[in-house]
């Protein structure tokens, strides 16, 4: 929980490397503007703390909070900081207001606030340690703050930094990207606050290197979701760990699109299959609260804490093939690899459905198949699945009409 | 510059402790003076009654370990007295007489079956009376050591040894001289009885106590070290008075000359068992102790909790009481600030109500280029009332706290403005010095005009009505500073010391707060005030203002 304590100490924090802002903050602080819950220790319904920023509730992600401490209340508290600012700049200008343009800007001000003095503790730190190397990376970090027009959120499939395009919800376009390091994103990380990807973890990512193993879900510019791996090296061994993966569903207020999470690991499987081939296997430590998610996309318990990535299942195939139906130049063992997913997914069609949950399997099945039958669909796919429909054409009775629908569209 | 930033920074952490930091500081400070004072008492009261205690254990099992050895001698000299009273009483030849042995040997193990057997044995070895339960009569001593040593002396204990019937015993031999010579009566000693009369320690019975004779030879079986008639490991057998004791792997032994015979006395206990008791006194010691210790850390984190609570909780209400305090003294400052604005309102009102009395007349004569004339004198009125009341609330209303670019002299011409009315209907004249061309200062512009504000009514309040207010801004090295001088009734040199204390004041209606509120503000934005002033001739105050915050 967050204690008055800890908000004072996050205002200092703040006031040695900004005073004015810690002038204000410390002012709103005293007159009570910005103040714990009343009992102590009331959480969100979701677990996660906040505290009060003129009498709006801000909350604050449990995980970053034992991990980082006040860091997190250190950012909202600039976020509103920024907007404070940015509301009583607008209020004295002149002329009318547009007041959706205006939540905007004053939205952006903040985000833009803190994900600068992120920037700026980190490049202070960085200089502080005064390590060569780091001087790449220092002046990187200053293109971003001054919002460099080349570091952008990839706008279209072509860009480079796009690594895989499918799809999240009913058929709304996504592309799976490395996390591209710019202020828009770091403004996009700051506002949708998920847990584990806040700015201060994902700009560490850059000192430690291991930025090249966060990934994110962009669907219309707009970051949706991250996954971050990480590599357990032994000796004649190498596994990926499913480390952190954090999506808009169920935190934002908007509609989100469904499959986020599902599309995520979709890209991280492609990736492993295609590009990071030496991988033994794929794997993710406990994570009980999301057990279900994990064992119907194909994880298999191991020990007592442990999940083991087996075979693709349900909507996880989908995912994969749509994305493989938008890969060029995908190798033959990845096409084979794939084509076995269909064949499997198409046998377990012939056991009819005995109750709601086989019903549901059945029809993520039927989605597969459809998206091998799509026009546009790779030609080894759509073969291997008029393959496998004429086969079991008698005990799948769906194999009908979908071989008449993909004869129709060839016409 | 950075003395200002310092004394910043400490004003804020004064301002709102850390006070889990004080919690712990209280709570090690409350541990140590309860607990030092408590381990310190404690420790000497517990090693003071643990060495009496094991100074007592060790002398009371001294005592038990003597008696117990008294007791092995007397059994051994009321033996060897027995034997000397049959031996004095009855003459060889009555003692060979069939049945006299047997009624002799019946006779000493009447009260006590201490003996095995009893012999009558000539001056060469040979058997001459037999009664016990072997097949001795025939046997011959005269090579047996005991034999030799028994001649020697009058009496003689012998050492542990197999003999005759191959089973180990010792015996006591009593030597008498006739006139055929001298003859000995020997008795076996009951062994079993003996070595239960060793073994057993009244009141230790964890105890292993036994015999060994001078080459260290078990003379009594052992219960851990030893079989009878094996070799001990006890060594230097050297002959000396009293006890001996020894600690070795946490077993005490003990040890003693017996005075009848050369063997000595052990006895070997395990600490643990000498000082169960006292380990028992030690555990609840402990347990008592750690409970009290339990008890005070939890009393003290208990309290500190609640004190610091509390005390956190009251500080923060008292901010919440100073915020009110303030913004309570800004209003009633504002209000005297309005008195002029009212004025101007009233005025304005006048001027349409005028105009609209004109209009009515003009109306009635259909004058209709005056009509307009006067209309458009009522918009310009109204207008005018609208624009100074925009210009009040602006400057009144209190806004957020944040640091942007100030320019003083504009705060200063607002304030100036508004009070415009006031102050010509005090007749007090204002004159301006600024400074033009000196930066923007960043600072809180809320907190500046509340400031000026206050300063300002200040100085009205001291002139009252006839005077003169100069305003003086000059850029200096590091910042503005802004001078507000009044030619009013002054301050007295002993009210000058007091005169930033809070709720001082020499109004009747005055609240105290307005200086010292000034001087909070300065401090807050890294800035000074400071006054200058003659009883009777006015008073200067000089408030400076860094160009940068912090």
């Amino acid at each position: 929980m967050i204690k008055k304590e800890n908000l004072k100490q996050a205002i200092d924090n703040i006031s040695k490397r900004d005073p004015e802002i810690g002038y204000s903050l410390n002012e709103m602080f005293r007159g009570r503007r910005i103040d714990t819950p009343s009992p102590p220790g009331e959480i969100e319904p979701g677990g996660d703390f906040y505290f009060f920023f003129d009498k709006q509730k801000i909350p604050v992600r449990k995980f970053i909070y034992f991990n980082y401490g006040t860091a997190p209340v250190e950012q909202q508290l600039l976020i509103k900081h920024g907007e404070l600012t940015k509301k009583q700049e607008l209020l004295n200008r002149q002329g009318p207001l547009n007041y959706i343009q205006a939540a905007i800007e004053i939205r952006d001000a903040g985000l833009r606030l803190m994900v600068v003095y992120e920037i700026d503790c980190l490049i202070a730190q960085l200089k502080k340690d005064n390590i060569e190397s780091y001087e790449h990376l220092i002046s990187f970090l200053e293109k971003i703050k001054k919002n460099n027009q080349n570091l952008k959120l990839p706008e279209e499939v072509t860009d480079p930094a796009v690594l895989y395009r499918g799809l999240v919800g009913i058929d709304t376009q996504a592309l799976f990207v490395q996390f591209p390091f710019c202020m828009d994103s770091l403004m996009q990380a700051g506002d949708i606050n998920l847990e584990y990807f806040n700015v201060r973890f994902l700009l560490n990512c850059l000192v430690q290197g291991t930025e090249k193993k966060l990934f994110a879900c962009v669907v219309k510019q707009k970051i949706v979701g991250f996954i971050f791996v990480k590599f357990r090296k032994e000796m004649f061994y190498k596994g990926m760990e499913l480390k952190y993966i954090a999506t808009l569903s169920g935190v934002s207020t908007q509609p989100v699109p469904k499959g986020i999470g599902t599309f995520l690991v979709a890209g991280i499987w492609m990736l492993w299959k295609c590009k990071i081939t030496d991988v033994k296997e794929f794997f993710l430590d406990s994570e009980i609260g999301a057990k279900r998610f994990y064992e119907s996309i194909g994880f298999a318990s191991r020990n007592f804490y442990q999940y083991t990535f087996k075979n693709p299942k349900g909507h996880l195939v989908k995912s994969i093939i749509i994305m493989a139906n938008n890969c060029k130049n995908l190798r033959p063992d990845i096409i084979k690899t794939i084509t076995r997913i269909i064949k499997k997914q198409i046998k377990s069609l012939r056991r009819q459905a005995k109750d709601k949950k086989q019903e549901l399997s059945r029809k993520v099945a039927i989605d597969c198949v459809k998206e091998c039958l799509r026009p546009g669909a790779h030609p080894e796919f759509s073969k291997t699945a008029i393959t496998m429909l004429n086969k079991y054409k008698k005990k799948i009775p769906e194999s009908k009409n979908l071989i008449q629908k993909f004869t129709n569209s060839k016409k | 510059m950075s003395g200002v930033l310092n004394t910043f920074r400490n004003f804020q952490q004064q301002d709102y402790p850390y006070f889990r930091r004080i919690r712990n500081n209280i709570v090690v400070a409350l541990l140590a003076v309860s607990l030092i004072p408590l381990i310190i008492i404690g420790g000497g009261m517990y090693y003071y009654a643990s060495s009496v205690l094991k100074q007592n254990t060790l002398t009371s099992l001294r005592t038990e370990v003597l008696s117990h050895k008294k007791a092995i001698d007397q059994f051994l000299a009321e033996r060897t007295m027995d034997l000397k009273l049959v031996s004095n009483n009855l003459s060889l030849s009555q003692m060979i007489q069939p049945g006299v042995i047997e009624s002799v040997y019946n006779s000493l193990n009447q009260e006590l079956s201490s003996f095995i057997d009893l012999g009558v044995i000539d001056g060469q070895g040979g058997h001459l009376a037999y009664a016990g339960p072997y097949q001795l009569i025939s046997k011959n001593y005269k090579n047996a050591l005991w034999f030799e040593q028994a001649m020697k002396h009058d009496v003689y204990i012998s050492d542990v040894f197999p003999g005759f019937r191959n089973e180990p015993h010792f015996i006591i031999a009593v030597k008498k001289t006739t006139g055929n010579g001298p003859w000995i009566l020997r008795a076996t000693v009951n062994a079993a009885y003996f070595n239960d009369l060793v073994s057993e320690l009244s009141g230790q019975k964890k105890q292993d106590s036994y015999l060994v004779n001078k080459s260290g030879i078990f003379q009594t079986s052992s219960r851990m070290a030893g079989k009878l008639m094996e070799q001990s490991d006890i060594k230097q057998l050297e002959h000396f008075k009293g006890i001996r004791m020894e600690e070795k792997d946490g077993i005490v032994r003990m040890t003693l000359w017996l005075e009848k015979v050369p063997w000595l006395y052990v006895v070997e206990i395990n600490r643990r068992d000498i000082f169960s008791k006292l380990y028992h006194i030690y555990m609840l010691g402990g347990l008592v102790f750690l409970l009290g210790a339990f008890m005070i850390v939890w009393t003290v984190i208990l309290t500190t909790n609640r004190l610091v609570s509390m005390l956190e909780y009251n500080k923060s209400n008292i901010h919440v009481l100073n915020q009110q305090l303030r913004r309570a003294s800004y209003l009633a400052s504002s209000m005297e600030l309005s008195y002029g604005f009212f004025r101007e309102i009233k005025d304005t009102l006048a001027n349409i109500d005028v105009a609209a009395a004109w209009i009515r007349e003009l109306t009635r004569e259909n004058r209709l280029d005056d009509i307009k004339k006067n209309i458009e004198q009522v918009k310009s009125e109204a207008l005018r009332g609208q624009k100074a009341i925009d210009k009040f609330f602006n400057f009144i209303k209190p806004g957020d706290p944040i640091i942007t670019e100030v320019n003083i002299n504009g705060i200063l011409n607002d304030l100036l403005e508004i009070l415009k009315e006031e102050f010509s209907f005090k007749n007090i004249n204002v004159k301006l010095d600024f400074q033009h061309d000196f930066p923007s200062v960043r600072s809180d512009a809320s907190k500046l005009r509340h400031l000026f504000q206050n300063l300002v009514l200040n100085a009205m309040s001291a002139i009252e009505q006839d005077g003169e207010i100069i305003f003086i801004t000059r850029s200096v090295e590091d910042g503005v500073t802004v001078i507000i001088t009044d030619n009013g009734k002054g301050i007295s040199e002993e009210n000058l010391k007091n005169i930033f204390d809070p709720l001082f004041t020499t109004k009747p209606q005055g609240t105290g707060l307005g200086l010292s509120i000034c001087l909070n503000i300065l401090k807050r934005l890294g800035g000074s005030i400071s006054v200058e002033s003659e009883l009777g001739k006015g008073a200067s105050f000089i408030v400076k203002l860094p160009f940068f915050f912090g």
